[in-house]
This record gives structure tokens, sequence and C-alpha cells, in this order.
């Protein structure tokens, strides 16, 4: 049991080493699919553990044991747990219950602020609304439905090909509903922190999935790779604040790779390791919090047994 | 080869083509600046639908017309909040926030990467007949 309930926070810790990897051999929108679920299993399993562990800790105290008419002695016969480790695993639950939460919180904050811009932009044609700016850049401002936003100064670098491209890149963003991903990645990488380099695996397998999308509509993936580089040049440079989610290697460097030289893959093989640690992680999950669930049902009925 | 061609897709692609070029474009000069093999009745009919949805002003030229973008104080204020939002996400430092930008930002490295990339893709870019 006690492997069990290791299990979700051991392949959190495998997924901090292998995410990238992971997430190489897959094609991109499949990557992304498979790794938001794990992160999320990952998540959610760890935070279960977590608050089982901490709750049978708590149980095994006499005087809770009184008070919910359960044996707390029959409890710590059966799942000894040191008051040290629950202690630890209640404050570490808390910590992570507590991130998530506030990061909810802000996140609900900016959809609402981006459906007030959207509103506020009007519904241009066909969601594209072209702005003048100095500033060359596009985005996408997910809504329902959503807006691309592309300035006029990026506009002018680029030729027809890789305006089709910018423009195609941000439709598949909103089309395939991007952000959703995005989020719930960065949920589960604020109550897990292990999960961070996934998140960003996520974040980048989108981005590809979405250069993969503009290359098909174009019919030519090297002008997808030119309205990168010539939209990165033409942004004025930032000093890159320190991301929660930055990857190792420049995300530029993978995405023009992925549209010049596509390295081999082996989708099938990655996705069905992470959908098989996927239901491993649920399934410790559900394992440890039935087997408390059954102890604690054990002890009811001792307790009541050695009240007659 | 390219696919074909998605409803809005092409409003999309003749506004941003308009966009590009300061000056009004007849028909026939966006038929020709658009990519893919498009009727210029096709392109014809899109120009005129979109003036009539009020997205694009015309100006007469010869026997036709001529086409740009519309200038107003609508606009105006839809640039603004655009970019005051963005600065104002961007501000959060969430790297991953609502916002999904085509390029986030730009590292040392890749500089010199892009400007290679630039300067092989046009080279043969030029050979090709």
């Amino acid at each position: 049991m006690i492997v069990l309930a290791a299990l979700p926070i051991v392949l959190s810790l495998v997924l901090w080493r292998c995410a990238p990897a992971l997430a190489a051999r897959c094609t991109p929108s499949w990557a992304a699919r498979a790794l938001v679920l794990l992160c999320l299993a990952a998540a959610l399993t760890t935070g279960i553990v977590l608050c089982t562990v901490a709750w049978l800790a708590f149980a095994e105290i006499p005087a809770a044991g009184r008070f919910g008419h359960w044996s707390a002695d029959a409890l710590a016969d059966q799942v000894p747990v040191p008051a040290v480790v629950g202690a630890s695993a209640a404050a570490v639950a808390a910590l992570s219950v507590i991130a998530a939460g506030v990061h909810l919180v802000r996140t609900l904050r900016r959809m609402a602020a981006a459906a007030r811009a959207c509103r506020a932009l009007g519904s241009g044609v066909d969601g594209l609304i072209i702005v003048d700016d100095e500033r060359a850049g596009a985005y996408a401002l997910p809504g329902w439905p959503g807006r691309i936003v592309v300035s006029r100064a990026l506009l002018r670098v680029l030729d027809a090909d890789e305006r089709r491209a910018v423009l195609a890149h941000e439709a598949a963003h909103l089309r395939h509903r991007h952000f959703v991903y995005l989020q719930l990645a960065q949920l589960a990488a604020v109550a897990n922190p292990l999960l961070r380099p996934a998140a960003a695996q996520v974040c980048r397998a989108v981005e590809l999935w979405a250069d993969d999308d503009a290359a098909t509509v174009v019919g030519d993936r090297q002008a997808v790779a030119r309205a990168l580089a010539k939209a990165a040049l033409a942004h004025p440079p930032v000093t890159a604040p320190e991301p929660a989610l930055a990857v190792a290697r420049s995300d530029l460097a993978c995405r023009v790779r992925n549209l010049l030289e596509p390295p081999p893959r082996r989708t099938g093989r990655a996705v069905a390791l992470m959908v098989a640690v996927t239901i491993a992680c649920t399934g410790s999950g559900l394992a440890v919090s039935t087997y408390a669930h059954a102890r604690l049902e054990h002890a009811e009925s001792r307790y009541s047994i050695e009240l007659r | 080869m390219a696919r074909r061609r998605e409803p809005g897709e092409l409003e999309r692609e003749i506004l941003a083509c308009l966009a590009a070029n300061d000056a009004p474009m007849t028909p026939t000069e966006v038929q020709a600046e658009v990519p893919g093999r498009l009727a210029y009745t096709t392109v014809m009919t899109t120009l005129t639908r979109m003036h009539g949805k009020r997205a694009l002003t015309r100006e007469l030229r010869g026997r036709g017309y001529a086409y740009a973008l519309v200038n107003d104080p609508a606009t105006a204020h839809a640039s603004m909040t655009a970019f005051q939002m963005q600065r104002l996400l961007d501000g959060e430092s969430d790297r991953a926030g609502v916002l999904v930008q085509f390029v986030a930002h730009l590292e040392a490295d890749d500089e010199r990467m892009l400007q290679h990339l630039l300067r092989n893709t046009d080279r043969s870019r030029r050979d090709e007949p």
C-alpha cells in the first residue's frame, strides 16, 4: 500500500526528468493531449494521496477517534502513519491547494479581462483585427468566438505566404482551443511543481501543433519558418521574465527545426506509455483512498464493538 | 500543395493583404497578391461583401474600384485596447497566459540562427525558376 501511495509522487519525479524526451517522440498534437491528461492525473492523485495520509494521521489521534466515533487504536494498528509524516503531508497538501486556488482565481480574472477586450475590439473581419501599432506582433485572444490580433507593422514585413502562415497559426490556436490545454497544464504545475517541465512541454507542443497546421494550410513549411523568423526579428527585444514554465532549449530553435527538419517520431508508443502512466496514477489514487475508507469503516465498527 | 480555404479564411487573408499595402488595391492587384489560384470573380465578390460589412472603403479607379482598410476612430480605439491588453497580461510574467502570441520573445542565440535561416531560404527561392 505504501508503494501505491508513493506511486503518483514517484511518477511525477520521473516526469520531471523525462517530459522533454516523451514530448519529442510524439507528433505535437498527441504530445499536447497526452501530457495534459497525464499532468492532471498526476496533480490530482498526488493531492488525493497527500490528503489521505494527512487524514489518516489525524484520525489516529485518540481524541479524534472519540469525537468521530471510530477506534483510533484499530486504525493505528492497521495503517500506522507517523505524526511527522501526517503533518508534512497536511502542510504540502494545504500549500498545494491554496496555490492552485489562487492561480485559478487569477486565471478566471484574466479570462474575464480577455472577454471584455474581445467585446471592446469588436468582431473584426471573421475575428481578425488589424491594429496600427509600431510593435510587430500577432496573437490569438480566446473567446466565443476568439479574435486574432495582428499589427500592421508585422504584416508589412511578411510576404503573402508568410501572412497566410501567421493567420493560419493563430486560427489553429483558436480552433483547437489551445488556451484550455495551457491553462490546465499550468494549473497542474502550480499544484504540483514537479510537473513544471511537463507543463512547459505542453506549451511547446501547442506551438508546434499550430505551426504544423499552418504548414498544412500554406502547403510550404519553409514559408512558416520564414514567417516565424521575421516575426521574431521584428519583435522588440523583451527581457524575458523568469517564467514558471521555462524550457531549457529555446522554443524558437525547436519550432524552426520542427518545420524544416521534422525529427522521426514514434507517436504510438510514446502515447501508449503516457496513457499507461495516467491510468497507473489514477488507479493508485483510487486504490489508496478506497483502502483508507475501508480501514476507517473497520475502525468505526471496532469502536462500536469496544463500546459494548 | 495548399489546402482549400475554409469560409472566412479568404476574407482574413484579403484584409491582411490590404493592411500590408498602404495604398488602395484593385481586385486585380489583390488577386495577384493573395496566394492560390483565385478566380477574379471570387476576389471581387469577397471585396464587395467586405465593403458591405463596412470593413473596407473604396474609391473609383478607372472603371472599377480600389479597396482599402477603413481608417476611423473606432479602429484607433481598437488598436489601443488590443495592445493595452497585451501589456497588461504580459506584465503578469505569465508565459502561458490567456493570450497566445505568435512569438513570445527572442533570445540572444536565436537572432543569429534566424538571420541565417532567412538568408538561406531567400537564396533558394531566388534559385527557383
